[in-house]
């Protein structure tokens, strides 16, 4: 056997790591798919809410790994280079007063480094020097804007599509669209510390009014013992022969009950998941069990709870979750409003988890169908902020007029940017791209149509993209 | 009198006779799927309604009939539901049918009717099939009757009477205009009493409902099932009506019962349970998207402490059996009725103002309009089963709601206010209140004389910094020479050494000022040396602290000389004190700084909170000194102060009053008015204004104005008649003892909605209900009292192949327990569940004694639990909860403290003597779990299990309670046949 983690050994190894998460489906109910348009057929009975379902075209990505800068990643300092921004240094923005959330003052250049990577020449900045090892791999979007230069309605635009909460979450709507692979494990997780949730809370993972089955499951990646990890996965009395003896019971006492009940799928589906579920007591917690891992590769992570967040990510897709979130931490710690230079402190967490996560799932031969995506709800003027909030003026306040988000992996056109900001960073200006085109390029790339995938409810067709939303094909492969 | 007249709906009572409309296909099955099965119903329905028809036209159609009468009852519906599609208007073939001069007039191919001449008129020619080319509707043929209908009704002259619907449609913007189809569409018409629909099957069905629903089967060629067994039926109808499982000795009683009373007997006794309101309070509690506090709030804090006395009303309502008109006036309007009993009424606005508040987190305009969203969504869907939210934007797309319907409605909000109730007397409150202050003004004090006595410390310990600075030289020197004695030796403070030690040590610092320090304890070097940098250091410590402390008073004075200003006449309110004036007053200004390197510097020697720290924490300086260590350097008459403050605020709280109760309400807004447009919905972007009204299409030809205060009196009364608000909650409850509603969007009953499938009989409970003066009870007890209901649940292939969703009802349908049912069964079961009603909310995940129902519900964060058994998510209107099967819910079964714990106390209730299981004790098991006896089987699978655990297992875990985890983890256990 060769290197272990060569493209072939992975697939085989993945192939295994799904054939002991596949077996049984789950069956739901009727009432799940009554309002689907996504299945034009009438529902059947038995019908299982997260079977893999059919796309509407062919899917690049098979998975979707969104890593979120929550707090606001300025993109001037990162992934957006501006040279006029360095020489106008301390002078006001040309074309005036542009308004966000506070009082700001005049431009402010960067302190980091730019440098050109890969074949492609893009320039990232130091921050993330070994992320920029796979730019040649990278679609940098500069042009992306959003509604509000507020956190919580910037959060739901960005992760639900709406900017109040109460709609269902980008992972929720993949979910119900394509189903999930892996049925030992839900298929869409969210990880963020146990500290508390990103700004915006639970709503940015909630199905809201699709079904339950499609919430995001809330992983607190900065714990180690499984039973933190996922709610009631470890039985702390009962010992898994006990446990097994139990089942046998069951088995039988709900075979007595079906006999004299038959033809009703619910009671099918009740025992089947029963059976899963005692196969995920196992299963789950070894996901995230990181000692499983080799000791160099969680030393190349870095650690940060982020990198356990990535690496966390990295395991859950090779065992065919669907969609995986990971926050990089509570609350919203990338606003840099006061000081710029606190981004370096999180981009040295930040950086090595990401440039090895893109690694590994090169390594492991999952990057070819693995969509990345790596944003925030907005981004960060370029000028200095004043703020009455504020002491030290060396900050950035939040901005929606311009950001950068970058996209990774399945069908993406790698080594690219698409779409540019002013001379100054401030504002999206060529090739503009809102939060609505990014979901439906995300959606897209899974191979489901933005405007067909929509779900009845209150009396219309709701979609992630509302009424808008552009496919981005520039950014595609 | 076979039409009900609703206070006015109205114009007189032979209005409503000749509005009765015969249309009992609804929708224009736009987007329902086709099911032959509901193709057929549809055809049976309407033949069911020409019945119904002959039964309650008054001076029938005969002869002599009154042409007007003839024309209303026969010709209008007639056209409306056939014609109207294409010739109203859209006029195909330029042929308008919707009014006289239209018809005469005619269309491309001439007059369509020629007066008293049926035979010439095309209309006739065309639904007759007599035409060469025109065959009319396009692919049908209208029944015998109706085409003779038509033939009469031109021969008669085609009278066509004036009628308030025959009005121009009322326009309300240049494009949407409501038509006369749209006001004839069923849910808006008033209600009818249908006749009884005649069954071949005589022997089946006790009630009214049974004749319904038997009728449709049979057109259907189907039969009902037969009736259950008593145990199926008391555990049934105890889940159904008080959500908990019926006790051994309820399931002995009833089933020992023979007599003919015993059903009625034991629906009477579970609707009078007190817990009766609490499984049907909830229900209601999905739809008024009822919770206890907001993702936003101030300070984090977004809880309601008094929330729950919404909930409790709720329960109560159900409890007394509360009006349902009233019930929806007091929800809407409870401030506002004059009635003695207003102060017993006025929790029910619980359903306005505990929706979704956003506080600060958009910009006021964006806010305030989306919470008005929230209260017009929930009343629209939730009382009339129309989705007036979808008109926030442009018109409605289906239902004949206009943009300007929303924002009539918006402006009702608008003038809306929060206000809190208090539940005590006003001297009650105010001493609270000036209590609370004085508490409030003591605490200030204290925290700002120790900030300033910290503050000052720091100051004077600032010029002990080289010091510091020296010692630790020494000690790195010396590693062996004990820091204790080192600072005892140099006049320090040991512990504050250990901390500088720490600070000059580390790698991470954020300001440069340590760099001549670092490299020094890198190669090595004098004290000489070491002394120069550590005065160095020293000097630039007490300039950064000077420069902040001078940067601190002018900042003062900024902030002091911009307090905001607030209008006590304009200010807006929201709960928790939150005044919409006060978001984020600081960012519009612009204070003075320090650079940013100084500021670091600062922060370690003498901060407090970290502002460039995103994550806010406190984190203090080293010299900054908090708590004990700050106490303990106070002397003399500090100290003396700092006691007697301290031992002021002791007394002041253990005298505290405890904090009176009040209700979360709303009221009139001291200046109410009309709402300008959104256009498309965007707060900033203002049109004209809209006059406050009802919807135009439930508005009876012109829209009710709504302009009294705020209107919202009016228009919670404009709600509680119009038949639609009975028709929704008919068929709420409906829903909710046969699992799906008659019309199976219980939120929407516009074009989008699910056709009903009983109309007939939608219409006949409705109209019973109205007239038993809205009583929930009497319309439970209607129900629960048919043979429908009490049918067994289980599957015949037969009737499935014909009606695989049992959308005709021809069995019962077995259901799974809801989240809270589930949860109350395990502790009822136990024995540990409290019979408590009422009160405030309880941690679900802590407490396992009290009714789910009386949980804490969170936005911010759902009980897990619930949450994992479908609890629809607070934040929304719920219709209809989903209903789930997914693995991580077995989990909460066979890994769960709840199901654990509680299997342990079952046991202890259960148990013999001795661990052994015997027959007996199987027996009393199945019988508190499942309400039945083992079989010989079971007894034996039992006693095998519990053998096996022993023989096996050394030690074993309690085999019985391992036995009874199994028990309450069965599918038996889960749902209800």
């Amino acid at each position: 056997m060769g290197n272990p983690n060569s493209p072939k050994f992975a697939v085989s190894r993945r192939h295994l790591l799904r054939m002991i998460g596949g077996g049984f489906g789950l069956y739901g109910y009727a009432s799940l798919l009554e309002n689907s348009r996504l299945h034009a057929s009438a529902p059947s009975v038995s019908a299982d809410p997260l079977a893999v379902k059919a796309v509407h075209f062919p899917a690049r990505a098979k998975r979707v790994i969104f890593l979120f800068m929550n707090g606001g990643l300025s993109q001037v300092d990162t992934f957006d280079p501006k040279p006029r921004l360095t020489r106008h240094h301390g002078q006001p923005m040309p074309g005036g007063y542009v308004k966000t959330e506070r009082k700001t003052g005049n431009l402010m250049r960067s302190p980091f480094r730019f440098q050109r990577y890969g074949r492609s020449g893009i320039e990232v900045s130091e921050l993330f020097s070994e992320t920029a090892r796979h730019i040649d791999d990278i679609c940098v979007i500069r042009s992306m804007h959003t509604e509000v230069p507020n956190h919580p309605p910037g959060m739901f635009l960005m992760n639900c599509g709406h900017l109040q909460p109460g709609r269902p979450s980008l992972g929720s709507w993949i979910t119900y669209g394509l189903g999930t692979e892996n049925r030992n494990l839900p298929g869409f997780m969210v990880l963020c510390p146990s500290g508390g949730p990103p700004t915006g809370g639970v709503p940015l993972w909630n199905s809201a009014f699709l079904p339950a089955v499609y919430q995001g499951t809330r992983i607190p990646n900065d714990q180690a013992t499984p039973e933190k990890l996922i709610h009631d996965i470890r039985n702390s009395h009962l010992t898994r022969r006990e446990q097994r003896r139990q089942l046998d019971l069951l088995d039988r006492l709900n075979h007595f009950h079906r006999q004299e009940r038959p033809a009703d799928p619910q009671l099918e589906g009740s025992i089947h998941s029963m059976e899963i579920a005692y196969r995920m007591q196992v299963e789950a917690p070894e996901v995230f069990d990181l000692s499983k891992e080799n000791p160099a590769t969680l030393e190349r992570y870095g650690q940060s709870d982020f990198a356990r967040g990535c690496l966390m990510a990295l395991r859950l897709v090779e065992r065919g979750v669907r969609v995986v979130q990971v926050y990089f931490g509570t609350g919203q710690p990338w606003d840099s409003h006061y000081d710029i230079m606190a981004h370096q402190r999180l981009a040295r967490e930040a950086d090595p988890a990401m440039a090895n996560l893109l690694q590994d799932l090169k390594d492991r031969g999952l990057f070819e169908d693995t969509l990345v995506i790596c944003g925030s709800e907005f981004g960060r003027t370029p000028v200095v902020e004043t703020s009455g909030a504020s002491v030290v003026q060396n900050g950035r306040d939040h901005n929606h007029w311009g950001f950068s988000v970058w996209l990774a992996g399945a069908g993406v056109r790698g080594g690219t940017t698409y779409g540019s900001t002013d001379d100054f960073g401030f504002k999206a200006v060529e090739n503009k791209v809102h939060v609505h085109d990014l979901h439906a390029t995300v959606l897209h790339l899974l191979g489901l149509d933005h405007e067909k995938l929509t779900y009845r409810y209150s009396g219309r067709d709701f979609r992630l993209t509302d009424v808008h939303g552009r496919v981005i094909r520039e950014a595609l492969a | 009198m076979t039409t009900i007249h609703l206070l006015g709906f109205l114009q007189s009572p032979g209005a409503g006779v000749k509005r009765t409309a015969p249309r009992l296909r609804p929708g224009n099955g736009m987007t329902e799927p086709k099911r032959p099965v509901c193709e057929r119903v549809g055809r049976l329905g309407l033949m069911l309604a020409m019945l119904a028809l002959g039964s309650t036209a008054v001076g029938g159609a005969g002869p002599a009939a009154d042409p007007e009468d003839f024309f209303e009852l026969r010709i209008r519906p007639l056209l409306v539901e056939k014609c109207y599609n294409c010739h109203s208007e859209t006029a195909s073939s330029g042929l308008k049918v919707n009014s006289r001069q239209a018809l005469i007039q005619g269309g491309t191919l001439g007059p369509a009717v020629v007066p008293g001449k049926p035979a010439e008129s095309l209309l006739i020619q065309a639904v007759d099939h007599t035409h060469s080319r025109l065959r009319m509707p396009l692919g049908e043929k209208l029944r015998p009757q109706q085409i003779a209908d038509l033939a009469r009704w031109v021969e008669m002259g085609a009278p066509w009477p004036r009628s308030p619907v025959e009005a121009p449609p009322v326009s309300n913007d240049r494009e949407f205009a409501i038509t006369e189809k749209d006001r004839q569409y069923w849910a808006f018409l008033p209600v009818r009493s249908p006749a009884l629909p005649a069954v071949q099957d005589r022997g089946w069905g006790r009630s009214a409902i049974d004749r319904f629903i038997l009728a449709r089967l049979e057109e259907a060629g189907l039969s009902p099932s037969p009736q259950a067994g008593p145990r199926e039926l008391i555990r049934r109808l105890s889940y159904n009506l008080i959500g908990l499982p019926p006790t051994p000795a309820e399931v002995d009683a009833f089933v020992q019962d023979q007599s003919p009373q015993a059903w009625s007997r034991l629906v009477d006794r579970l609707l009078e349970s007190p817990h009766y309101g609490e499984r049907w309070g909830r229900y209601w509690l999905d739809v008024a998207r009822y919770a206890e506090d907001d993702v936003y709030g101030p300070a984090g804090n977004s809880r309601y402490p008094n929330a729950w006395r919404y909930r409790d009303w709720v329960i109560r309502a159900f409890n007394r059996d509360m009006p349902y008109d009233l019930f929806v006036k007091a929800q809407i309007a409870g401030d506002l009725l004059q009635r003695e009993d207003r102060d017993k009424l006025l929790a029910g606005t619980g359903f306005l103002s505990l929706g979704v508040w956003y506080y600060g987190a958009v910009q006021a305009p964006q806010a305030r309009a989306d919470e008005r969203f929230d209260r017009i969504d929930a009343i629209s869907r939730g009382f009339l089963g129309l989705t007036v939210g979808c008109a926030r934007c442009h018109d409605h797309k289906y239902d004949p709601i206009a943009f300007r319907d929303y924002w009539a409605l918006d402006g009702i909000m608008a003038s809306t206010v929060y206000r809190e109730y208090p539940l005590a007397p006003e001297a009650t409150v105010k001493a609270y209140r000036e209590h609370d202050k004085k508490v409030k003004a003591l605490e200030d004090s204290i925290k700002e004389f120790l900030d300033k006595q910290s503050i000052q410390l720091s100051e004077m310990l600032a010029w002990k910094t080289s010091r510091y600075l020296l010692a630790t030289w020494k000690s790195l020197q010396d590693p062996d020479l004990s820091r204790d004695r080192l600072a005892q030796a140099e006049g320090l403070d040991p512990q504050l050494l250990e901390a500088w030690f720490a600070y000059l040590t580390s790698e991470e610092r954020q300001h440069p000022y340590l760099q001549a320090w670092d490299d020094l304890r890198a190669r090595g070097g004098t004290l000489a040396e070491a002394t120069r940098i550590a005065e160095d250091f020293q000097a630039l410590a007490l300039a950064a602290f000077a420069e902040k402390k001078e940067a601190d008073e002018k900042n003062h004075i900024i902030l002091e000389s911009n307090k905001p200003k607030v209008d006590p006449e304009t200010a807006v309110y929201l709960p928790n004190g939150f005044l919409v004036e006060d978001v984020c007053r600081i960012c519009e200004l612009t204070l003075e700084p320090i650079a940013r390197e100084k500021y670091i510097l600062w922060l370690d020697l003498f901060g407090a909170t970290d502002l460039t720290n995103s994550f806010m924490k406190e984190e203090y300086g080293l010299f900054r000194l908090q708590d004990e260590k700050l106490d303990s350097t106070l002397e003399g008459e500090w100290k003396t102060y700092l006691t007697t403050l301290r031992s002021r605020l002791e007394e002041l709280k253990s005298s505290s009053p405890s904090a009176y109760a009040y209700i979360h309400g709303m009221a009139d807004s001291p200046r109410p008015g009309d709402s300008r447009i959104h256009v498309r919905g965007n707060p900033y972007d203002l049109g004209d204004t809209t006059p406050r009204r009802f919807l135009t299409v439930l508005g009876n030809g012109r829209p009710r104005a709504l302009d009294q205060g705020s209107g919202r009196l009016q228009l919670a009364e404009a709600i509680a008649r119009h038949p639609l608000s009975a028709r929704v909650m008919v068929n709420r409850i409906w829903q909710h003892h046969f699992g799906q509603g008659i019309v199976r969007t219980p939120g929407n009953f516009g074009r989008l909605g699910a056709p009903p499938t009983h109309p007939e009989l939608l219409e006949y409970l409705t109209h019973r209900f109205i007239q038993g003066n809205y009583s929930v009870k009497a319309l439970h007890r209607q129900i629960l009292l048919s043979a429908a209901y009490r049918q067994s649940s289980l599957h015949r292939e037969a009737a499935a192949v014909e009606d695989p969703e049992n959308r005709l009802l021809w069995r019962a349908n077995r259901r799974r327990l809801d989240a809270e049912a589930l949860r109350d069964s395990i502790l009822a079961v136990a024995g540990t569940l409290s019979p408590d009603i009422g009160g405030a909310s309880v941690d679900l995940s802590k407490d396992a004694r009290r009714r789910s129902v009386y949980g804490q519900v969170n936005r911010s964060k759902l009980d897990s639990m619930l949450a994992l058994f479908d609890f629809p998510d607070p934040s929304l209107s719920s219709q209809q909860r989903a209903v789930t099967n997914v693995p991580s819910q077995k989990l909460f079964f066979l890994n769960s403290k709840l199901v654990w714990e509680q299997t342990g106390v079952l046991a202890e209730r259960v148990q013999g003597k001795g661990n052994r299981l015997d027959d007996r004790t199987v027996d009393r098991v199945y019988r508190l779990i499942f309400g039945r006896q083992a079989t010989r089987q079971e007894r034996q699978l039992a006693l095998s299990f519990m053998d096996s655990v022993e023989a096996r297992n050394h030690p074993p875990t309690d085999p019985l309670r391992q036995y009874l985890q199994t028990l309450l983890s069965s599918n038996e256990f889960l749902f209800v046949d």
